[in-house]
């Protein structure tokens, strides 16, 4: 059976069924998923999707929680640090 | 200043309107009382979008204020103003999706000419001439208007009510008041106050203060979503639908279409709104109206499909019977003073109020232009003014 | 079609038997959760690993039997969120299997959420929720490489190090800011099985070597040399621990923000499970089939049966381990510096949340709204979920926590795109013409 593997900024990360896009990034020791737009890191933090700590863009989905979104093979992930980073939120 | 149960004036309500009264007075002078049944900005004012907006007032009277308001305000933001930081100038982008919305941008364009407003207009045309990219096909046409802004009404609130030096007290609700040849008592949840002169704020709480002002309570839902991604420009302005205005200003907005608005706040978010209920159930929101207004919202602007909603709300404006906002002196009570039904205009009307009321205040002048909102037109038989 | 089928949100223990006993009652349920998988946080997918925790996956075994017994007369959609429930009777999923519906009546079995304090450096990459780490361990096998640390304080901190330890990955050391092993009797009064459980999992701590650091807190990490720092405290005693990874617990509360009373207009809704009251898995169980029975009751399904109230002896139990971790009040720690982050989303600072305390007088409180509207805590997109509870130690009591969070729905963040993708099965005119 070949490794499935999902492309985290264009990188392929090895992952096994079962995996949602957190657990795969963390085996590959990978704990800083981008930065959030307050500039702290985005990484997991609460691991069940409550904390909105662990946002990511998956293709085909849009922006979710990298701890509650299940792996699919091929599947491009990118971090959202390119999100914007201004004064705090006013609504 | 050491509190003290006597005031030049006491303001019941710490919206942005008794708020901008408070600052105003202070700087005249007055030694003032701010009471409030909650806290600051705790109704409409912490609850609206912020459009300083002379486009969607109805021609004539309301135009005129709104304008005028807007152009002091502008001023306030100079240099060391109070409202500096916070009021933003910004560009205002109305659509037309039907010929009915369409015939809305043609009264608005004949509006701005007329009245020589200090709004104009900078462009006029197709969708894909408009500075807003990735508009969707629903829109035909698109108005730039140059001139007006933004203003958060609880930021502005907070400004003034920081810089006037005066007494707040909160929680503390107005119960009942006294007026009497040597000022007004003030009977309040924690005691009783004595003033000169005393201003009733308290939006859709003035109902229950002044039985003899009509007015209606008319709930709108919003919808704030995510930041977005940096990648996606930020709208320079709102995208406010000519249905908007029509559903403002003319006897409702007929087959036009859903009056939706998209109002890009400074960090990326976006605010989506908004409904005019008659009703007054603050906080009540619902899912098949927030899907209607995000369905239409999308078909303007169809990026937004991918944005996440974080939280739905919604806030209770006070209407009064006539459309017009209710301002001046008690009929019979000289030294009471209300300011109240604004409906959707009041952070835009703010600061023009503030700065009349404290002159007549100070001054026991009170201004022409505001003649026409005076409480006692609903007491006497004259026509109301439309 | 009008779909009238009663919503349980949350299949954890409490969620799943509900589902169970009303389709045993010839109901069919509309189970839903947002997680890939069924078992909550308790049972999260175990079946990927037996040898783990050989109790738990038999009292999951049980439960998942039970479940797929009546499983053909469950709607189950995983991957889907409940959004929103409002007056008018409706909810609204979203997601892999969204929908919009009229529910006859409604369980919020959505568990609970962890407490963590803050702390200087607990924004870090690598440090999270211990239970994140347990998580990652029940669903995957495998936990985040390098060193790990666990700090905080209650029982689930034991729990987790003992499967660490079972997985053949200890921790370097448990920080345990209260001092549970101190009162021995106390403990004994323990139900027996939370009392096997808990000593079993001391026992494989000590056997491993597991330093457990009683008394000591965790007061800040930092990053050196590629490493988390964590800075520990005894009685004044400075320490330091340099590792990879840092799970922190200072206990559990109900996951019920979103979750009101206001929301129900006329249909019947209950909680369920820790999302009613923390009371552990076993009560979470039999909680789910009281919130049943009591909907079975609300819709006449059932002959004159009464709510039964909460079982007393979980209540004493978690009493007893409360007085067991007893410690200091959240955040009364003098050393937390005002630069400490409180609110994650919108990273505003102790020293913001003090300020804006302090501009209150005698005659005015800082009102919730001002908390949120001007300061921003609880405004971001977890909604107050973690900074909340500690906005509110630091507030004056006349400051209502139900005001500071507000209860507005999405109870989590939803994709536009979802929310109208959400087929419409509530069969009301009025908003027909959306699509
Ligand atoms: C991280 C963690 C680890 C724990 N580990 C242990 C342990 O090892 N041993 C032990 O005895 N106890 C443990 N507990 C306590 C135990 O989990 C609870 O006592 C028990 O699971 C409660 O059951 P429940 O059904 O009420 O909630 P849960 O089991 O937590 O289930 C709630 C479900 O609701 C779902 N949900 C929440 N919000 C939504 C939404 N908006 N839409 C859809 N679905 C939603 C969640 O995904 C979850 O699946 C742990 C608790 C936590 C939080
Ligand atoms: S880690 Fe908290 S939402 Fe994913």
């Amino acid at each position: 059976m070949s490794v499935q593997t999902i492309l985290w900024n264009g990188t392929p990360i090895a992952f096994l069924p079962g995996d949602t896009i957190a657990s795969a990034l963390s085996r590959a020791g990978i704990t800083e998923f981008g930065l959030r737009q307050t500039a702290l890191p985005a990484a997991i933090f609460c691991g069940i999707g409550q904390c909105q700590n662990c946002l990511v863009s998956i293709e085909g989905i849009g922006v979710a929680e990298a701890c509650l979104t299940l792996c699919d093979a091929e599947q491009s992930v990118r971090s959202l640090s390119d999100h914007r980073l201004t004064e705090s939120a006013h609504d | 200043m050491q509190p003290t149960d006597s005031y030049d004036l006491v303001i019941a309500g710490a919206g942005i309107i008794g708020a901008s009264v408070a600052w105003h007075a202070t700087q005249r002078g007055l030694r003032v009382a701010v009471i409030d049944a909650k806290g600051p900005a705790a109704a409409a004012s912490g609850a609206s979008d912020g459009a300083v907006s002379v486009a969607s007032k109805r021609p004539g009277l309301m135009a005129n204020l709104a304008d005028a308001s807007l152009c002091y305000a502008r001023e306030m933001a100079q240099h060391n103003g109070i409202l500096k930081g916070i009021f933003h100038p910004r560009p205002t982008f109305i659509f037309a999706r039907s010929a009915p919305e369409s015939a809305a941008l043609d009264r608005l364009t004949r509006m701005l000419h007329d009245q020589s407003l200090s709004v104009s207009i900078h462009q006029d045309g197709a969708a894909q001439t408009s500075a807003i990219s990735g508009l969707g096909k629903d829109i035909t046409r698109v108005i730039e208007l140059q001139g007006e802004a933004h203003m958060l009404g609880y930021q502005a609130t907070h400004a003034y009510l920081s810089a006037a030096k005066c007494d707040l007290f909160w929680p503390r609700s107005l119960e009942a008041y006294e007026p009497g040849p040597e000022g007004v008592r003030v009977f309040t949840s924690a005691g009783e106050m004595n003033c000169a002169q005393l201003v009733i704020a308290s939006g859709i709480g003035t109902m229950g203060l002044l039985p003899n002002v009509p007015m209606i309570a008319r709930s709108g839902q919003l919808i704030v979503s995510d930041r977005g991604p940096a990648s996606e420009p930020n709208l320079p302005g709102p995208l406010t639908s000519a249905a908007y205005l029509l559903d403002k200003t003319a006897n409702g907005r007929g087959d036009a279409g859903l009056p939706v608005v998209i109002d890009p706040l400074r960090t990326g978010q976006v605010l989506i709104g908004s409904t005019r209920e008659d009703h007054g159930t603050e906080r009540q929101t619902d899912i098949a109206i927030v899907r209607r207004l995000l369905h239409s919202a999308v078909g303007c602007l169809p990026r937004l499909a991918e944005r996440r909603i974080i939280r739905v709300f919604a806030g209770v404006r006070s209407a009064s019977l006539d459309g017009l906002p209710i301002v001046g002196a008690l009929p019979e009570e000289p030294n009471v003073i209300c300011a109240t039904g604004f409906e959707g205009d009041g952070i835009c009307l703010s600061a023009l109020i503030g700065r009349e009321i404290a002159a007549h205040l100070a001054t026991g002048q009170s201004s022409p232009d505001l003649a026409a909102l005076t409480p006692g037109r609903f007491s006497s038989q004259e026509a109301i003014p439309a | 079609m009008i779909d009238t089928r009663p919503l349980i949100v949350g299949a954890g223990p409490a969620g799943l038997r509900a589902a169970i006993t009303l389709s045993d009652a010839g109901l069919h349920p509309v189970l839903v959760d947002h997680a890939p998988g069924i078992g909550g946080a308790v049972y999260a997918n175990l079946r990927a690993q037996p040898n783990l925790t050989p109790k738990l996956t038999r009292e999951a075994r049980i439960l998942r039997q039970d479940f797929d017994r009546v499983r053909p007369r469950v709607d189950l959609r995983l991957s889907t969120a409940f959004a929103a429930f409002d007056q008018t009777g409706t909810a609204l999923l979203t997601g892999q299997a969204g929908m919009m519906f009229k529910p006859r009546a409604v369980i919020f079995a959505t568990g609970a959420r962890e407490r963590i304090q803050p702390r200087p450096g607990w924004t870090l990459a690598g440090v999270s929720s211990a239970g994140a780490l347990q998580i990652a361990l029940k669903t995957t096998g495998t936990l985040p490489l390098g060193r790990l640390l666990l700090a905080g304080t209650g029982p689930l901190l034991y729990a987790i190090a003992a499967q660490m330890v079972a997985a053949d990955r200890p921790p370097v050391a448990v920080i345990e800011t209260g001092n549970p092993l101190r009162h021995p009797l106390m403990a004994l009064r323990l139900p027996a099985r939370v009392l096997t459980e808990a000593t079993r999992y001391i026992g494989q701590l000590l056997l491993a070597g597991v330093p457990i650091l009683s008394g000591t807190d965790l007061t800040r990490i930092e990053t050196r040399n590629g490493a988390l720092i964590a800075h520990t405290s005894r009685q004044g005693r400075w320490a330091e621990i340099s590792v990879d990874h840092i799970g922190l617990h200072d206990g559990l509360a109900r996951n019920d923000f979103g979750i009101s009373a206001e929301m129900t207009g006329q249909t019947p809704v209950f909680q369920a499970g820790d999302c009613r009251s923390v009371l552990g898995r076993w009560a979470a169980e039999e909680d789910g089939k009281r919130a049943a029975e009591q909907v079975l009751h609300a819709l006449n399904a059932t002959p004159g049966r009464a709510a039964i109230a909460p079982d007393q002896r979980f209540i004493k139990t978690q009493t007893l381990l409360a007085k067991l971790f007893a410690r200091a009040p959240a955040l009364a720690a003098p050393e937390l510096p005002d630069d400490t982050v409180i609110c994650r989303c919108e990273n505003r600072s102790l020293g913001d949340l003090k300020q804006a305390l302090q501009t209150a007088s005698e005659q005015t409180q800082t009102t919730a709204r001002t908390l949120r509207l001007t300061e921003r805590f609880g405004m971001g997109p977890c909604q107050g979920r973690q900074c909340l509870d500690w906005v509110a130690a630091l507030t004056p009591d006349t400051t209502s926590f139900a005001d500071l969070r507000g209860n507005r729905w999405p109870i989590k963040p939803v994709r536009v795109r979802d929310i109208l993708d959400a087929p419409d099965f509530t069969a009301d005119p009025s908003h027909q013409d959306l699509k």
